[in-house]
C-alpha cells in the first residue's frame, strides 16, 4: 500500500493513521523507549513476522546513523582503549538464562518475550472463562497505563460488538479471526483505534489466541452494553 | 553544501576523514568499518578492534551523555559496550547491516540494562530463527555501499528543525510518550501525533520511500 502525499504538504493529525502508530512503534521499539506492555506484544511479534524484522532493521539503520552522524564524538578518558583491550582475552561465562519450558497454556509455541514476561511476573497462567467459548487471564505488568491480557475463542466465537477508549494492539498468536475490517492470521499485529467499533469472531476451523494491550478496557456497545457491568476484559 | 557534510567537518576524528565509513588505507586501499567489524567477528583481530574503537567508543559516549549518563558513567559504559562489540562480532553479518547499526543495537542495549534499570524485552535479529514463509531474506544491500546512510542524512536533513529534533531526542532519550507528556506538560495525545507526523514525513521522503518501501 504506498501513500500518494505530496511530501512538502502539511501533515496533521487527521492524516495518521494506524499504519502511522506501527512505524512509530517500531522506531520506537529500535530506539529501545517503548513502555514494558508494548514493548513485549512488539517483539512478540518481530519474532512471528518478516515484515516487522525489515521494518525494524531500517530504523535500527536510523539509530545507527544518529550515533554515527549525530553523536559529535567526546573524547574518552585516557585509559579507555588499554582498559578494554586488558578485558578482551577474559573468557566470558555466558549469563544465558533461557527457560525452554513452555509455561503458556494449551499446546501453543508462543515467542520467548511472552515466555520471558510470563516467568519474570510469575504470572498464573491459566485460562479463565469470560463466557461459553471465550477464555482469558490477564498479566500485571509495570506500566499501569497499559491494559494487558491473553484470550482465547473456540472457533466461531463472536465476542459481542465493542468499542475502545484508546487504542488497542492484538497479536494473532494462533489460529486467525476476522471483523468487520478484514482476515488475521498468526503473527499479524492489528490496531484498532478509539473510534472503531468491531465484532470479532475467530476462524471455524482452529479458533483464536491472541494478545491484547489496550490503553484502556473494552467498552460493550448497543444491546451489550449490560456485559460492561459483569465482565472487565 | 549539506548538513550531512557540515558535520563531517567538525568531525576532527582523524580516523574519519571526509568520507565518513571508509577509512584510507594506502596500502591495501579502501577498509570500510564492516570489513574491520567482520574482521574482529571471524579474526579476533586487534588493530581492527582498536580502529573501531577509536572510531565508535567516542561516539557511543556521546549518546550515552545525551541520554542522560554522567561523564564516568558514559565512559564506563562506552567502554562495556565495546567490549560486548569484541564478545559478539562473531555474529555480524555485513550483508545484513551496517557496522554502526549493529553497534548501535550494542549500546542502546547497554543503555537499556544501565540506565533504565527496567525490564525491557530484546529481539536479537541476528540470531532469531527463520520464519516458515520468509519474507526477510533479502540483504540490506545498501547497508554497505552505503546509499541507506545517504537517504537518511539527506531526509533528515530536509525535515523542519523540529521535526527532525523530535526524531533525533527518540534515539537519544529513553522516555516513553507518557514521559515526555508528563515532563513538557503536552497532551499526551499532541506529543504522540507530532513524532508520529514526523515519522510520516520523513517516511514520504522519495528516496527512503523508495528504499523502505
Amino acid at each position: 500500500m504506498t501513500e500518494h502525499i505530496n511530501h512538502t504538504q502539511e501533515i496533521t493529525d487527521k492524516d495518521l493513521s494506524a499504519d502511522d502508530l506501527y512505524h512509530n512503534l517500531l522506531m520506537d521499539y529500535a530506539a529501545g523507549r517503548l513502555a514494558e506492555a508494548q514493548n513485549m506484544i512488539i517483539a512478540a511479534h518481530i519474532c512471528m513476522s518478516g515484515n516487522a524484522r525489515q521494518k525494524l532493521r531500517q530504523y535500527e539503520s536510523l539509530g545507527g546513523y544518529m550515533l554515527e552522524n549525530e553523536c559529535a564524538p567526546v573524547s574518552m578518558c585516557a585509559s579507555a582503549l588499554d582498559n578494554t583491550l586488558s578485558l578482551l582475552d577474559q573468557v566470558r561465562h555466558e549469563a544465558e538464562h533461557k527457560s525452554q519450558n513452555n509455561i503458556f497454556p494449551g499446546n501453543i509455541t508462543v515467542p520467548t518475550p511472552i515466555t520471558e514476561c510470563l516467568e519474570t511476573n510469575r504470572v498464573n497462567a491459566k485460562w479463565r472463562m469470560l463466557f461459553p467459548g471465550l477464555e482469558t487471564f490477564k498479566v500485571k505488568l509495570n506500566c499501569p497505563r497499559h491494559n494487558v491480557r491473553f484470550i482465547k475463542a473456540a472457533p466461531k466465537v463472536k465476542t459481542p460488538h465493542h468499542t475502545h477508549g484508546g487504542v488497542e494492539i492484538t497479536l494473532v498468536l494462533d489460529g486467525a479471526y476476522e471483523d468487520e475490517y478484514g482476515q488475521y492470521k498468526r503473527g499479524d499485529l492489528v490496531i484498532s483505534d478509539e473510534n472503531q467499533r468491531h465484532t470479532p469472531q475467530s476462524c471455524a476451523r482452529r479458533g483464536c489466541v491472541c494478545l491484547i494491550v489496550s490503553d484502556t478496557p473494552v467498552r460493550f456497545t448497543g444491546l451489550w452494553r449490560i456485559l460492561n457491568y459483569f465482565i472487565k476484559i | 553544501m549539506t548538513m550531512y557534510e557540515n558535520e563531517k567537518n567538525k568531525d576532527t576524528d582523524a580516523a574519519a576523514g571526509l568520507h565518513p565509513r571508509r577509512m584510507s588505507d594506502s596500502a591495501s586501499g579502501d577498509v570500510s568499518y564492516e570489513d574491520l567489524l567482520y574482521d574482529v567477528g571471524q579474526n579476533k583481530d586487534k588493530d581492527s578492534f582498536i580502529a573501531l574503537f577509536n572510531y565508535f567508543a567516542p561516539r557511543i559516549k556521546s549518546f550515552l551523555l545525551k541520554g542522560g549518563a554522567s561523564e564516568t558513567k558514559a565512559d564506563e559504559l562506552a567502554q562495556e559496550t565495546m567490549l560486548n562489540v569484541w564478545n559478539k562480532a562473531k555474529g555480524y553479518d555485513p550483508t545484513k547491516a551496517a557496522a554502526s547499526t549493529w553497534i548501535f543495537t550494542i549500546a542502546r542495549n547497554k543503555r537499556i540494562d544501565a540506565l533504565r534499570k527496567k525490564k525491557y524485552y530484546s529481539v536479537d535479529l541476528d540470531n532469531l530463527p527463520e520464519l516458515e514463509d520468509e519474507t526477510d531474506t533479502s540483504p540490506i544491500q545498501n547497508a554497505i555501499d552505503n546509499e541507506e546512510t545517504h537517504a537518511i542524512a539527506h531526509a533528515i536533513h530536509n525535515l523542519p528543525a523540529e521535526q527532525a529534533d523530535l526524531i533525533k531526542r527518540s534515539y537519544f532519550e529513553e522516555k516513553t510518550h507518557q514521559e515526555i507528556a508528563d515532563e513538557t506538560g503536552l497532551p499526551l495525545g499532541t506529543v504522540k501525533s507530532r513524532i508520529r507526523i514526523a515519522l510520516k514525513r520523513l517516511r514520504q521522503d522519495p528516496t527512503i520511500s523508495e528504499l523502505w518501501t
